[in-house]
């Protein structure tokens, strides 16, 4: 991964990590404040319905008044205050009484509490209703609540109980009651004003015992299954209880429930339970608002962080990169490259290390060139000590001889025919010695550019072996040869005439460096990309500084070799891009490792190589 | 001296005066011939097919409006016993398997027709198909296989009506009125018959609204735009001043549908039967009218209707409950037009609940095929003859023990009838109710006879001012 995607990961990272910190903070936020105005709400609710329920007993108590009060019921308490008094004649007085005062409950009963009309049930008359007779003063209790039986089932009612005393009749000696009441159910719910997001529901048991009925100001719903552990606590411990419930499957299908029993006359189970249900619906708009700006937030961040990382690499990665590759580029020999650091402060530390980078370039460029220089020099002092060396010792014959001629002259010797015979051939073969050795060096000058063919190297070195073989094998001194050939095909692209060349130079080489008999080993090994070639001797070996000059021209340790041979070797083996290495300690022997390469890339500049000699 | 003719002049002026009130009030009071008579009904006539019967209310008007346009055999009169119609005389042979009626002569139809012994035969065997009947000596003879003790009550109904069949069905009779426009299911005009060979009614016309309900009815009748009403058992409110009641003519029972799974367990009925608080409908809901019954002939029939218990037993009810085990709630049927079937229904209700088994009532229609599981019926007994009206009940409910109840020859046998035909409980009578009738001011000497037929003949109003 570059610098730039680090940079981009970062940078993104940093953002979308920064704006979700942010979006949870506000969204928990959102949430507590929420709760906290959900529990706001609940009270008020709780609050509404009681005095609605307050509200809705005064009602009753004053329309059972007004009942009371009335012609219809003054007549009848007087006609059944008498023995002979038949209750039949009234009823249907209930049910017209409660259709005149809006009532949905209303029943006149005896004292003894039979039934003498019913609004909500007609067909109930003469039965008896006990609990009626219970109280022995009705007047200061307040409407509660009660199920009440009607032709439906069971039905929750708010009901007040108003007796028809001395002020209503004239017969103090019997009393009658009046039970009115209106039914708690969807309508009653519907009475009550709700916020928005806000269910008021009603539960009540079912007469089956199954998980009993529910029903909100829009009439029955079904009960949902998680409803039914919250109202079973609410119901059996006789207490609010707060939950959580999933009314439906859709996303704002979760409310908070506030569960109130609702209680009757006498302790026990509550009669039904009122549920307050608030919607989570805007919490979940706020917090789905808040996500979609966090991911807005955080694209844009994004977005910012690519913009600013392509930024931030235009001022640091990229003087970083061009320095990086500027450096793989000196690494592999162009030490004229430069980075160019003109768009950069100059206090920047990034302008620094360009700045250092390029002087270390130029300072490197300085130093090769020196060394070239000092190397030339040295070159050419090798060159003229070897050829004043190589020369000097024809030299010194053709001055003796010429001399000896000279002396032979004056003396007019007889012998001098004689003498100028043997002194002419003694100048011509010294002569020719000298032609041979300025024909060295020539031809050291003139290595010919590689042609390129298919070379398999195995059968060149086996060929070589075979034309050394008679030689190893003479002589005072014997020579083992070791083969080791690589079993797979070991081709590589060469001029067979040239490595010819410098495989029997190293051979060559490795024979004189065994005066005395040894080993020649000779081994190749094949890999996927290249191909090495090892000759070793088993000879005294050099010593480190022996080694290190080894390839260097005109530079021999033998006592009549011209320092050529390596250097030639050296120079083929580079004009095919490869690479000769050589290891050796004293008494150990010598090794040279060529590398080829499979396939060279490129056709190997030997000129430039060569220019750098 | 001048105080004698002073006191002369004044008697005389008293007298004049008393005279002139006298001979006005015997001249209203006189019956005289003329006005249209309203009537207003519950009951509702859609078709003259002597078969499609609905209903109590529709079994009332139709035998209403074929007493008015057809006359029987034989008629009943003020104390139930036969009396000659269009037959004049009878005898019967082989211990009643054999009638002979002797057929009224000169007698004119509406068409212009004169009765014939064909006539009468084939109006006979329309209504009993099972009857052997045939001219013999210009009058008819009935055949049966089995004793026809009580063929004269039996010829008294109106199913016998000797009517000839006109356009659409209309019935052509030689009774005192004869069909005139008839919109189905909503009136129906009779005209006087200036032919009947009873004479002609003093009314010139009768107008019958159907369809009415009883609330209707009273309001109209109070109103002046009714002149005679049905009086169902009193209601607060209602006109109770000019009505007359015939005895307890009609049943008010509660009749189980026949092979339901739900109510075929007889201990389930025996429950309801028991629950039943028939004095409470007696006292509250019939306001007395009547008789709490647990028979299906009432008292003044058979004589002995009180052998049956007509008190409740809410123990006894529960515990055959219990016996019966849990049933799903039952449904029970009432007629939609009739306000105290549903709350004699109710009634049942309440009680059943009390002993524990779930009642639910249900408006129907048409209660003959009502799909509730139990059904309240109020059934018109057309007899006061006991066999006649066993076997007429017999013919409405689903109890074929009462087809051939003629055949017992004492009440003896006829109580064992009842006693075996209630004993599953498939029926349970609950009441026996008079049927009423209300007439305003201006109709007179209207009377409704203890079987329930008006005088429609004798009836006459007094002029319009």
């Amino acid at each position: 991964m570059n610098l730039r995607a680090r940079l981009l990961l970062i940078f993104g990272g940093i953002v979308v990590v920064t704006v979700a910190l942010v979006s949870y903070a506000v969204a928990a936020g959102a949430r507590r404040v929420f709760q906290r105005l959900d529990d706001q709400r609940t009270v008020a609710i709780i609050g509404q319905f009681h005095r609605e329920f307050s509200l809705q007993g005064h009602t009753l108590e004053a329309r059972a008044s007004a009942i009371a009060s009335s012609q219809q019921i003054r007549s009848m308490v007087l006609a059944l205050s008498t023995p002979s008094g038949d209750p039949a004649p009234y009823l249907n007085l209930a049910p017209s009484l409660a259709a005149e005062q809006q009532l949905d409950f209303l029943e006149i009963l005896t004292q003894d509490g039979t039934i003498i009309s019913s609004a909500q049930w007609p067909a109930r008359f003469g039965l008896r209703e006990p609990w009626v007779t219970e109280s022995s003063d009705w007047s200061h209790e307040p409407a509660f609540l009660r199920y009440e039986e009607t032709q439906q089932g069971n039905q929750l009612a708010l009901l007040t109980v108003h007796e028809l005393g001395e002020r209503e009749t004239t017969s103090a000696n019997r009393k009658f009651y009046l039970v009115a009441g209106r039914r708690i159910d969807s309508s009653f719910l519907r009475s009550l004003v709700l916020p928005e997001g806000t269910r008021l529901l009603l539960w009540q048991p079912s007469a089956s015992g199954d998980s009993g009925e529910l029903e909100d100001p829009s009439g029955p719903v079904s009960l949902p299954a998680a409803l039914k552990p919250v109202i079973e606590q609410s119901r059996n411990g006789v207490a609010e209880v707060r939950g959580r419930v999933r009314f439906d499957d859709t996303a704002d299908g979760i409310f908070i429930v506030h569960t109130i029993p609702l209680m009757g006359r006498s302790s026990g189970q509550p009669l039904a339970i009122l549920v307050v249900a608030s919607s989570r619906r805007e919490l979940n708009d706020l917090q789905d608002r808040i996500r979609s700006i966090g991911v807005i937030a955080g694209l844009a961040g994004i977005l910012m962080s690519v913009l600013a990382s392509g930024w931030w690499a235009t001022r640091i990665s990229r003087p970083i990169e061009d320095l990086s590759a500027a450096a793989q580029d000196v690494a592999a020999g162009n030490w004229e490259r430069k980075v160019d650091a003109e768009s950069l402060n100059e206090k920047d530390e990034v302008a620094r290390l360009i700045a250092s980078f390029n002087q270390m370039t130029s300072e490197l460029l300085r130093q090769r060139d020196r060394a070239v220089q000092a190397e030339r020099v040295a070159a050419w002092r090798e060159l003229a000590r070897r050829l004043a060396h190589e020369l000097k010792n024809p030299l010194f014959p053709l001055q003796i001889t010429v001399e000896n001629l000279m002396k032979a002259r004056q003396q007019s010797s007889t012998e001098f025919d004689e003498i100028f015979s043997e002194s002419t051939a003694t100048l011509l073969a010294e002569l020719s010695n000298l032609k041979k050795i300025v024909g060295r060096f020539s031809d050291f000058s003139k290595m010919p550019a590689p042609q390129l063919e298919t070379v398999d190297v195995n059968n060149l070195l086996a060929e070589i072996v075979k034309l050394f073989a008679p030689q190893l094998a003479s002589g005072n001194s014997v020579i083992t040869l070791e083969t080791a050939f690589s079993s797979e095909k070991a081709t590589i692209a060469g001029d067979p005439d040239l490595l010819r060349r410098a495989f029997e130079n190293l051979v060559l080489n490795a024979i004189d460096a065994m005066p005395n008999g040894g080993t020649l080993r000779i081994a190749t090994s094949s890999a996927a990309h290249n191909l090495t070639v090892e000759i070793s001797d088993s000879g005294a070996g050099l010593t480190e500084e022996e080694a290190g000059r080894l390839f260097t021209p005109y530079y021999t340790t033998k006592q009549h070799g011209t320092g050529l041979g390596l250097a030639i070797v050296q120079s083929v083996i580079s004009d095919h891009g490869a690479r000769i290495t050589v290891s050796s300690r004293p008494g150990e022997g010598t090794t040279f490792r060529m590398e080829f390469q499979r396939k060279p890339e490129k056709q190997p500049a030997a000129d430039v190589l060569a220019g750098k000699v | 001296m001048h105080l004698f003719p002073d006191v002369m002049k004044r008697i005389f002026l008293l007298l004049a005066a008393a005279l002139s009130v006298g001979a006005a009030a015997w001249a209203a009071t006189r019956p005289h011939f003329g006005g249209t008579l309203s009537v207003e009904i519950r009951g509702i006539l859609t078709s003259f097919d002597a078969q499609s019967k609905a209903v109590a209310d529709d079994d009332f008007l139709r035998d209403t409006l074929l007493s008015c346009v057809c006359d029987r055999l034989i008629g009943l009169d003020s104390n139930g016993e036969p009396r000659p119609s269009l037959a004049t005389s009878w005898r019967s042979e082989r211990d009643g398997r054999s009638w002979y009626f002797t057929l009224r002569k000169n007698v004119i139809f509406h068409s212009g027709a004169t009765l014939t012994p064909q006539i009468a035969i084939a109006s006979l065997a329309l209504a009993n198909p099972n009857w052997r009947v045939r001219a013999e000596g210009g009058g008819v003879l009935i055949q049966s296989d089995t004793p026809l003790i009580d063929l004269p009550y039996e010829l008294a109904e109106p199913r016998n009506s000797i009517c000839l069949a006109g356009n659409d069905g209309r019935w052509i009779g030689s009774g005192p009125f004869q069909l005139g426009e008839f919109r189905p299911g909503q009136q129906i005009d009779l005209k006087a018959s200036d032919q009947a060979w009873q004479g002609r009614p003093f009314l010139d016309s009768l107008h019958f609204e159907m369809g009415k309900t009883l609330a209707d009815q009273n309001v109209d009748l109070q109103m002046g735009h009714a002149d005679l009403v049905e009086g169902d058992v009193p209601q607060p409110g209602s006109v109770t001043s000019q009505s007359q009641a015939a005895e307890p003519i009609e049943l008010v029972a509660m009749v189980f549908a026949p092979n339901r799974p739900a109510t075929s367990d007889p201990r389930l009925r025996e429950a309801i039967s028991r629950s039943l608080d028939r004095n409470s409908i007696f006292t509250v809901l019939l306001r007395r009218q009547g008789e709490p019954s647990a028979s299906l002939l009432p008292e003044w029939i058979s004589g002995y209707a009180h052998l049956f218990t007509v008190t409740q037993d809410l123990s006894a009810a529960r515990r055959l409950a219990t016996q019966a085990g849990a049933v799903t709630p039952l449904s029970i049927g009432y007629d939609a037009r009739d306000p105290l079937a549903k709350l004699i229904a109710e009634r049942v209700a309440v009680n059943a609940r009390e002993a524990g088994i779930g009642l639910q009532p249900a408006s129907q229609t048409n209660v003959r095929s009502s799909n509730a599981d139990a059904t309240v019926v109020r059934l018109r007994i057309e007899s006061p003859n006991p066999a006649t009206a066993l076997a007429g009940l017999g013919s409405l409910l689903p109890i074929s023990s009462l087809q051939k109840p003629q055949a017992a020859t004492s009440l003896e046998a006829l109580y064992s009838i009842e006693s075996e035909t209630l004993k599953d409980f498939s029926v349970i009578p609950i009441a026996h109710i008079p049927e009423k009738f209300a007439g305003g001011s201006r109709v007179h000497d209207w009377r409704i006879s203890g079987w329930g037929e008006l005088n429609w003949g004798y009836m006459w109003m007094e002029a319009s001012q």
